[in-house]
């Protein structure tokens, strides 16, 4: 049969490097899950992304058990990593922060493709492209 | 480092924040309501967190929380920051007691028999040889005992330390494998951690096992130290398998002839990889372990 889930947390935290203080501690403590465990778990399945800021969806069991999946980061983090920028442009329309390749926006929209709602690569990159306009960035060659 | 037990009553309740593996400084809590314009806002708020030194953000329904530690963060840059992100976003800030989400699952924790030895919360110790048993106080410290990779080190130790051997354990944590390589035989035994918050809960637990005479728990980075506590007989690692790798050839050199080490912390499905690592750097291994979805191994030079 199957468990029954009992509680839904969202996190945002860099790959390979959770650890129990907050938000970790305080989103999942409530919960009454082992938060160590998660730690654990979690930096062993995202270590080779390091750093890389993942969004994470955390489903906790009546049992107290947990299962977690990870999300692909969001566009707008691997639009500025390509760029090489800091933040994107308040005023995309005037102000361009940066640039990136159409083979740049390809790479994104292939490893995004999982969590975006497209049937073709063409219009997840175009999805991409699109994030990368209104933070200013460019999409050049 | 105090050593003594003398300390002043300011080092005192120190000491004892650090023993109930509470993080001695207040959190400031930062709750943030992105305006509802688009995601983009959103995303913006995100990554101007990021950016201030957030190490996660709470995605509470439509509220994005993050702490900082209090002494680390300063209100004007972070207010500065988030409107900056999203001009209509609405701030709430706050303090946090650091001890309010700690407490909260350590009574879920168990007493478990692995082998020859039982590991256990101090609640659930009475009655247990302490010869045969680790006693570890759940704190900010991983290594309850709860956890497979805990186990699987456990039972792979009970096949490698010998009487009078010296240890090094890297990624100490609670020092829950520090501790029981001491009960099972070892003269010495040097507990690795680098966080500063598992420290203290890492002394504690030396000191209620009582073999505080054998470990020396050590605060800082593995590969600095362990070529400094070397030669050892056995070196044990549970941590995350990027990070074993890593240590791998400080390991081969720390370790004495004939000596062994436990490698735990990496999951089953990376055993293939690893197993590949260990060979072409020269490692046999001698022994594994798997336990639900995680893989644990002795290797020898």
């Amino acid at each position: 049969m199957a468990k029954k889930a009992v509680g839904f947390v969202k996190l945002q935290i860099p790959a390979g490097r959770a650890n129990p203080a907050p938000p970790v501690g305080t989103a999942l403590g409530p919960q009454g899950i082992n938060i160590m465990a998660f730690c654990k778990e979690f930096n062993a399945r995202t270590q080779s992304q390091d750093g890389m800021i993942l969004p994470v969806e955390v489903t906790i069991f009546s049992d107290k058990s947990f299962t977690f999946i990870t999300k692909t980061p969001p566009a707008a983090v691997l639009l500025k990593k390509e760029a090489g920028v800091e933040k994107g442009s308040g005023t995309p329309n005037k102000q361009k922060v940066g640039s990136v390749t159409r083979a740049q926006v390809r790479k994104i929209a292939e490893l995004k493709m999982p969590d975006l709602n497209c049937d073709t690569i063409e219009a997840a990159e175009a999805m991409v492209a699109g994030a990368a306009r209104s933070m200013g960035i460019e999409v050049t060659g | 480092m105090n050593g003594g037990g003398d300390a002043a009553p300011i080092e005192g309740d120190r000491a004892s924040d650090r023993e109930s593996g509470r993080a001695s400084d207040r959190w400031r809590s930062v709750r943030v309501w992105p305006s509802a314009r688009d995601a983009s806002a959103r995303e913006a708020v995100i990554a101007a967190l990021f950016s201030l030194g957030s190490t996660g953000v709470h995605e509470d329904g439509d509220v994005l929380v993050t702490f900082f530690p209090a002494s680390a963060m300063d209100e004007d840059t972070l207010l500065r920051s988030v409107a900056d992100a999203d001009a209509a976003a609405r701030v709430e800030l706050g303090y946090v007691d650091a001890q309010e989400w700690v407490q909260r699952w350590p009574a879920r924790v168990a007493l478990h028999v692995v082998g020859a030895l039982t590991v256990t919360p101090p609640w659930l110790a009475a009655g247990c040889d302490p010869a045969r048993t680790v006693v570890i106080d759940p704190g900010m410290a991983f290594g309850t005992g709860d956890h497979e990779t805990t186990r699987g080190a456990l039972r792979l130790l009970a096949h490698v330390v010998r009487p009078g051997d010296v240890v090094a354990d890297l990624g100490a944590g609670s020092a829950v494998l520090a501790i029981a390589a001491a009960k099972l035989g070892a003269a010495r035994v040097a507990a690795i951690e680098m966080d500063p918050d598992a420290i203290g809960n890492a002394e504690a637990n030396v000191m209620r096992n009582g073999v505080a005479d054998r470990v020396r728990v050590i605060e800082g980075f593995a590969q600095m130290l362990l070529p400094l506590v070397a030669p050892v007989r056995v070196v044990t690692a549970n941590i995350i398998s990027s990070v074993v790798i890593e240590l791998l050839p400080a390991i081969m050199s720390a370790l004495a002839v004939g000596g062994q080490a436990v490698l735990s912390g990496i999951l089953r499905d990376e055993r293939a990889a690893m197993l590949a690592v260990l060979h072409e750097s020269g490692w046999r291994v001698e022994r594994e372990d798997a336990e639900g979805e995680w893989w644990s191994a002795i290797v020898a030079r």
